[in-house]
């Protein structure tokens, strides 16, 4: 090595204590170095700017699935360590009746939010598009939905007790027969629950499909109306058609949502009475922390999950197949 | 020799010092205020628990910092979380008997059976308490509320139909008819509002009739479907059947209005039905009194349903001495009287002064000081939540439909068989 100028690239050190490495490719190293780490860098750009977003997916969603599914194989109260019981939970679990029971009410909710949300969202979206008013009708439907879950609970709580807004009005009506006790007998209090839930979830349903509305091109429907089309083809065959990725939406939160359906039933009848009114997601609760089971509420939250996974993934290939035709 | 003796005094005098000055240091570390955590999941104790903590520094050195949780489900995962983990509460509150039972069991609770001894010998709580707080003979919960479970009646409506307090179960049977005959509903109940509230008459029916029985069912040496308990049942089965009781869904969980209204005569409930009806604007002794239901045999004469709170002090808390040395003080007159005073309770203390007393509860608990009551725990603690969880919900459905009666013992029964066997017959 030359002192004080560059190093011969010719010699190799004979030091034992220093790096046998060629001072070529040293050379060329420091020549390409900054070039490199340039380009790996704008490589990884992108993924630097997500990785706070994957850290939190990661940490908060992934790693909480990973340790639901884990526990799911376990007996655990908490206050003692967990041990491994394999399949039991999903055993138990699948044994027990009122898994079962509140698995239908369950369906009952998914089966209510299809018809009430959805479907009345767009009966409702329908309509408003072409009547006087529809300002203020449009803001009074969605007014609900800017209520808490719990609030909306309170206030239908109020009007189904016995002596309530709604068995008042059917007395006042004449309608004596109809007036009952809405939330003491299955499946009357879940179908009422529904009801309430109704109220607040089709506010946002009706703008989705309002916004949907919108985004078909007016020279269609002026093409169909040439054409002969009266209203009810127009909406059979150009309208609900063409409403179809936004349809896709609305169902799959709709259904998402009555999988998940708790704060409302918690608040108005804690899953009973006798557990009457009880839902899958009641159950998991219940079963995390009133009973302290961690690993069979583990066991119904995977069953849950799967549940709504693999209806999503149905449904959307179904409905994006069609789009596709 | 001379400048030996000038350096002499002040060696000496520094070597006096050095113990003195170490001595004071460690007096002084000692006097150091320790505070420590307080759970609890009720934000109303926390003024109490403030008070307490001030007199307690003064007097022991030692306060708390009260933790309040505003949701009971969460405050309980959080406790049971922490609990084997040297993070866990030193001092928190909980529930009684078998609700503290798994606590016990995993040896997570510190043992304060010589605390409570040591109050018991003083004169400070009856002996038969100490058996509510823990199991086989040791204690590992101090009483931090004690509720008496007693039947409310609106003076009002009793005058207005001139009714008299029944003494004898024949009496209250008569009220009940007169109330119902005047348009009154006689009893306040309702299990859609209030899943849980199903235990209450099931556990009365089984104290005022048998209350040796009542304890052998909830340690599961007597079947909930044995005869006895069917035919107490059926006598409860008679009651709703003779429309003594309110319609599910009457009023919710909104317990003070048809009380004060007027609308329901009697409620059968702990006495901290008193803090309810005062935020309905409800005196006690002027709108409402209370009395002990009438046996309906001679030895359920004597029975009353107790309902404890329990101070928890963690085994693994690092901090574990410093709350023993608290929880002494707290068991003491003093914080007992702070306590009752500033949170406006009955102290479970049998030395709290009269006046710290509700007055309406006075007398109840003189007479539970005169040992004139057999104290049961509540159903809710009497036997463990994993049978009780669900037998409130089949509780729940024999109000809704009497006739279901042996369908919701036989299935009462088949939970606590599958519990005990799976807990080995504990």
């Amino acid at each position: 090595m030359q002192a004080g100028g560059l190093p011969d690239t010719n010699q190799v050190s004979t030091d034992p204590l220093r790096n046998e490495v060629p001072v070529t490719a040293l050379a060329e190293a420091s020549v390409d170095a900054p070039t490199r780490a340039h380009a790996l860098l704008r490589k990884a750009e992108p993924y630097l700017y997500l990785l706070p977003a994957l850290l939190l997916v990661g940490g908060l969603l992934l790693y909480s699935v990973a340790h639901t599914f884990a526990i799911s194989f376990t007996d655990w109260d908490l206050i003692t360590p967990p041990r491994f019981a394999g399949l039991q939970n999903y055993i138990d679990a699948i044994r027990d009746p009122t898994f079962t029971r509140s698995f239908s009410n369950t369906l009952i909710w998914t089966g209510g939010s299809l018809l009430l949300p959805v479907a009345g969202g767009l009966l409702l979206a329908v309509v408003l598009e072409r009547i006087p008013g529809q300002r203020v009708l449009k803001t009074l439907i969605y007014l609900p939905a800017i209520l808490s879950t719990t609030v909306v609970a309170a206030i239908w709580s109020y009007v189904y007790t016995n002596n309530g807004v709604l068995n008042e009005t059917l007395r006042w009506v004449g309608l004596d027969a109809l007036a009952r006790p809405w939330l003491v007998f299955a499946p009357t209090n879940t179908l009422a629950m529904i009801v309430a839930a109704s109220w607040r979830a089709l506010g946002p349903s009706m703008v989705l499909f309002l916004v949907g509305l919108q985004t078909i091109p007016p020279e269609l429907i002026e093409a169909a109306k040439i054409d002969g089309a009266g209203e009810r083809i127009l909406f059979w065959r150009i309208k609900l058609p063409l409403l179809r990725p936004i349809t896709a939406i609305v169902v799959i939160m709709s259904v998402i949502g009555s999988f998940m359906t708790f704060d409302l039933v918690w608040v108005m009848t804690q899953g009973g009475p006798g557990r009457s009114s009880e839902t899958l997601a009641v159950t998991m609760y219940r079963q995390a922390f009133i009973m302290w089971r961690m690993g069979y509420a583990g066991a119904v939250a995977v069953i849950l999950s799967s549940i709504v996974i693999a209806f999503s993934i149905f449904y959307l290939r179904a409905t994006l197949k069609r789009s596709a035709l | 020799m001379t400048r030996n003796s000038n350096a002499f005094w002040p060696i000496l005098v520094a070597l006096l010092l050095i113990p003195a000055l170490l001595l004071g240091s460690s007096i002084a570390a000692q006097d150091d205020p320790v505070v420590i955590d307080w759970a609890n999941d009720a934000a109303w104790h926390e003024a109490g628990q403030d008070a307490v903590s001030e007199a307690s520094l003064d007097a022991t050195g030692i306060g708390v910092n009260t933790v309040i949780f505003t949701s009971t489900d969460s405050y309980q995962a959080a406790v049971r979380g922490a609990l084997p983990t040297d993070d866990a509460f030193p001092l928190f509150d909980w529930w009684f008997g078998y609700r503290m039972k798994d606590l016990v069991d995993a040896g997570l609770l510190a043992d304060v059976t010589d605390i409570w001894q040591t109050h018991i010998d003083n004169g400070g709580y009856p002996a038969s308490m100490m058996g509510s707080f823990g199991f086989d003979g040791r204690a590992y919960g101090l009483p931090k509320m004690i509720n008496y479970w007693v039947v409310f009646y609106n003076k009002h409506v009793f005058a207005e139909h001139g009714l008299e307090v029944p003494t004898t179960w024949d009496e209250l049977m008569a009220v009940a008819e007169a109330l119902k005959s005047n348009g009154v509903t006689p009893f306040g109940l309702d299990v859609v509002g209030c899943r849980w509230c199903s235990f209450i008459w099931f556990e009365e029916m089984m104290v005022r009739v048998d209350p040796a029985l009542y304890q052998s069912v909830m340690t599961g040496e007597t079947a909930y479907n044995d005869p006895q308990v069917v035919a107490i049942m059926e006598q409860w089965r008679d009651l709703l059947d003779a429309g003594y009781f309110s319609q599910p869904g009457d009023f919710g969980d909104n317990w003070a209005e048809p009380f004060v209204s007027g609308s329901i005569g009697m409620f059968l409930i702990g006495d901290w039905y008193t803090a309810t009806l005062a935020r309905g604007g409800f005196v006690a002794g002027e709108d409402y009194g209370i009395f002990v239901m009438p046996g309906i045999t001679e030895a359920g004469n004597r029975s009353l349903i107790i309902e404890g709170r329990p101070l928890l002090l963690a085994e693994n808390s690092p901090q574990r001495d410093v709350a023993l040395e608290f929880a002494d003080y707290f068991m003491g007159v003093e914080a007992q009287t702070i306590w009752a005073e500033t949170s406006d309770i009955n102290s479970p203390s049998l030395l709290a002064p009269e006046e710290t007393r509700p007055g309406h509860l006075v007398d109840l608990a003189n007479a539970v000081a005169n040992g004139e009551y057999e104290l049961y725990t509540r159903y809710w603690e009497a036997t463990p939540p994993q049978i009780v969880e669900q037998v409130v919900d089949l509780l729940g459905q024999f109000v809704l439909d009497p006739a279901a009666l042996q369908t919701v013992l036989d299935g009462a029964e088949q939970i606590a068989q599958d519990y005990w066997a799976s807990a080995g017959g504990e």
